[in-house]
């Protein structure tokens, strides 16, 4: 039983020596440190980056379109005004029409009476 | 070529229909002191309609407005009499009799001529109103096409909120005067 277990102790106990990093490990190490340094870094200009894109754009819409729409709105409410003040006169003058056809009518059948 | 005739001569009313062209009134104005053009489409009406505000006259003017599809005015005023061709009417006289619209009044008195037309749809509605006023140094043309009942004509006959016409006039005139000066 004894044997068993020594053997079993012996076959579960750390092995320090297999742990140890082999004897190169630090130089690789900081061989592909340097290696990692020397990889080449392209920096991409600002006007390539699509954030900077949509970002332009969007202060671009933001400065265009208010006074645009303001614009807009202003000219469409000019044309109502206008369109309101003709249509006004259009039927104040059909009124006054009316009123001078009914009294030449009036005018003209006393006469024939 | 009876197929071809046939076509044509069911296409002509629906050319007809496309509506008078009030640009043929212009000779009418050629040697005018004063003109009045109003050129209002089913689109500025409702442009128009949408700016009339509210209030007791404005109420009761929007239904008529809205109803409207054009409203056509064609008014000059001249210097001297004779300085216009009354035959110059006739082709809105013959559009009128070739759609149908009813004289309902004619008038003469000398010079002065009145005529009123109608376009009857039913017997309370009405499609539209033409109105024939030549004097002699003024003729006027109204053209207001439209679903109108006849008491809407009526009420045009009222005052219904509209300002006064004559100052509106003599805005416009004021207007030109100021534009003529600054030329």
């Amino acid at each position: 039983m004894k044997e068993f277990d020594d053997l079993m102790r012996s076959a579960l106990s750390r092995d320090e020596e297999s742990l140890k990093p082999p004897p190169d490990f630090a130089a690789k190490v900081l061989a592909k440190t340097v290696g990692l340094r020397k990889t080449k870094v392209i920096a991409m200009p600002l006007w390539r980056k699509p954030a900077a894109w949509a970002l332009a754009a969007g202060l671009s819409i933001a400065a265009i379109v208010p006074p645009s729409a303001m614009e807009y709105q202003r000219r469409r409410e000019a044309r109502a005004l206008e369109a309101k003040r003709e249509l006004f006169i259009a039927l104040k003058l059909t009124r006054v029409k009316l009123q001078q056809t009914r009294q030449r009518i009036q005018r003209t059948t006393r006469h024939t009476l | 070529m009876k197929k071809t005739f046939a076509l044509l001569a069911l296409a002509l009313p629906l050319i007809a229909q496309e509506g008078f062209d009030f640009k043929t009134l212009d000779k009418l104005g050629a040697n005018s002191r004063n003109h009045t053009n109003i050129t209002l489409d089913g689109d500025m009406l409702k442009l128009a309609s949408g700016f009339l505000g509210s209030g007791k006259d404005s109420d009761s003017l929007k239904p008529l407005v809205d109803s409207l599809k054009g409203v056509y005015i064609r008014s000059f005023e001249f210097d001297r009499d004779g300085q216009y061709n009354e035959a110059d009417l006739d082709p809105l006289r013959a559009y009128l009799k070739q759609m149908q619209w009813n004289r309902i009044v004619e008038s003469r008195e000398g010079k002065e001529v009145s005529e009123i037309y109608l376009q009857t749809r039913s017997a309370s509605r009405v499609g539209g109103l033409a109105i024939i006023a030549a004097e002699a140094r003024e003729v006027t043309v109204v053209y207001i096409s439209g679903d109108i009942k006849p008491e809407d004509i009526q009420k045009l006959s009222g005052t219904m909120g509209i300002p006064d016409i004559r100052q509106e006039l003599l805005d416009r005139k004021k207007d030109k005067e100021k534009k003529k000066e600054d030329e």
